[in-house]
């Protein structure tokens, strides 16, 4: 089978056992709208405030969504001795990093979708700047946090407190793909400045790190 | 202007530098003491 | 059990040589260099605090490297490979110490000068980000189980590299953008030939008292995996025992 086949196999597993239950898009969903309401009531902002803010808050309340579902994609490899399975199968490991990966990007994907409308409704928002720019600023932004995110979760697979370990490892690392992608999102939204400079940001990073991750994640699967 | 500011940054770099330092001398210390026997020492010639 | 050579008679010597220099480069730096022109006696926190702050962008190379010779030697030479995780480990934690007291010392510094504690300009921000995963790199350590540790850190090192550039850049490009309170250029910009002896010299002692907590860090570091191989082996011993 093609490396294309392993990653397209991969991602159907993942794809049917998270529709069994929905148990990640559904708790992803309720986290994030949670804790829109929460920085609502933190910081009351005015309709002017509000597209100064939204960008940030967008992206910290789907950061903090993913967190707590990455870990539960790696706990569905555990049950049953599966990792064993994978890390003997002659298939290569990149392949399950890249699968899993893009599942969880599937899964944050439908989060925003459900997001964004709900977003532009609580802040009253619409973009003065070049609002279809938001299409290629979602995507790469989520990228940039779940790629990370599916490698440092396995990372702590075998660690005690893997879901402390998580978010202490991946936030630090996240730190300038944060920023590009919450910079991007408010100058779209507030129309004051360029987004160009983080959308290339962005684009540098997920390259520079997805090449990281798909050749280490080998090393990291099989580290005794 | 607060001179006791350099006083508190001086004294805080002898505390981390020294700190750090003695815990590692401390730790040092502790391993050597509990020093176990030499490998080998639990099989026996037949 | 030999007896570490570190701690033997060239470490005594490297230990009393650094505390001289460390003597002698704060006594300059205290009262033998001539009080600043603005800011007095106060801008004497420089000579301990740039000498930190420009050693502790030194350990994270020395991380680095560490960590892709444990990499690349661990399945060729995995006794090697474990000395190589032993200077990675120290280079780590002498990298948080040195960020710790350039933080400290910078805001003790940003106080005095300008009044405020912090600011999130360029410089502040990356060295703080800096420490943010240097510190994440030993909690990765402290929480994994041994034997996985060594290999996950130095993954996470090579992560941390890779960030390091791309941190810097970002951030500056964001205080291009949002222009912020600065902490000043600093004394290296403009640094007047009557404290550069004393700024040299700091720097100097600062760099042979990173040196010698390296080698301390790694002894110790050394012995700890002795110890771990020493017990390993004791517990295969004791399991061939029952078999016979």
């Amino acid at each position: 089978m093609s490396y294309l086949g392993h990653v397209l196999v991969h991602l159907r597993k993942d794809l049917q056992l998270e529709w069994r239950s929905r148990d990640s898009v559904n708790g992803m969903l309720f986290f994030a709208l949670l804790v829109v309401v929460v920085f609502s009531l933190a910081f009351d902002p005015t309709a002017a405030m509000s597209r100064q803010i939204a960008g940030g808050i967008l992206w910290l309340a789907l950061l903090f969504a993913s967190t707590t579902a990455l870990n539960q994609a790696w706990t569905r490899e555990q049950r049953n001795r599966v990792l064993e399975a994978q890390r003997m199968a002659p298939a290569p490991p990149s392949a399950l990093f890249l699968g899993k990966a893009l599942s969880n990007l599937l899964f944050v994907a439908i989060v925003e979708v459900v997001l964004a409308p709900l977003f532009a409704v609580f802040y009253n928002l619409h973009a003065v700047g070049q609002g279809w720019l938001m299409a290629a600023v979602l995507p790469l932004g989520t990228w940039a946090l779940v790629c990370n995110g599916t490698f440092f979760a396995a990372l702590g697979l075998r660690t005690r407190n893997r879901e402390l370990l998580l978010p202490l490892v991946l936030f630090p690392i996240s730190i300038p793909a944060l920023l590009g992608m919450m910079q991007a999102t408010t100058a779209i939204l507030t129309g004051a400045f360029e987004p160009g400079p983080w959308i290339r940001l962005l684009i540098g990073y997920n390259i520079a790190f997805t090449a990281a991750c798909l050749l280490l994640f080998d090393t990291v699967l099989n580290a005794e | 202007m607060e001179a006791r500011h350099l006083l508190y940054a001086y004294t805080a770099v002898w505390v981390i530098q020294g700190g750090y330092a003695g815990w590692i001398f401390y730790q040092w210390l502790r391993l050597g003491r509990n020093s176990r026997p030499a490998a080998g020492a639990n099989t026996r010639q037949q | 059990m030999q007896r570490s050579r570190i701690f033997g008679p060239l470490g005594l010597v490297w230990f009393l040589l650094t505390l001289a220099v460390i003597v002698y480069a704060t006594r300059l730096g205290l009262l033998l260099s001539p009080p600043e022109a603005t800011m007095g006696n106060v801008a004497r926190i420089l000579y301990y605090h740039v000498p930190h702050s420009m050693l502790s962008l030194v350990f994270p190379y020395v991380n680095f490297g560490a960590s892709l010779a444990y990499l690349y030697r661990r399945r060729r030479d995995p006794l090697k490979a474990l000395t190589a995780d032993a200077i990675a480990i120290s280079a780590a934690e002498v990298t948080v110490v040195y960020g710790s007291i350039c933080l400290v010392t910078g805001m003790l510094w940003g106080r005095v000068a300008w009044g405020i504690w912090w600011t999130w300009d360029a410089r502040l921000t990356s060295m703080l980000l800096l420490w943010l995963l240097y510190v994440s790199y030993l909690m990765l350590r402290k929480l994994s189980s041994t034997g996985q540790a060594h290999t996950l850190a130095a993954v996470l090192s090579v992560f941390a590299a890779i960030d390091v550039p791309i941190v810097y850049m970002s951030i500056r490009w964001w205080r291009t953008q949002h222009p912020a309170p600065v902490f000043g250029g600093g004394p290296d910009s403009g640094l007047d030939p009557s404290m550069k002896p004393a700024f040299g010299w700091n720097v100097l002692a600062w760099a042979l008292w990173g040196v010698f907590l390296l080698a301390m860090r790694y002894a110790l570091e050394r012995r700890k995996q002795q110890r771990e191989q020493d017990a390993a082996l004791q517990a295969i011993e004791a399991s061939l025992e029952m078999a016979q």
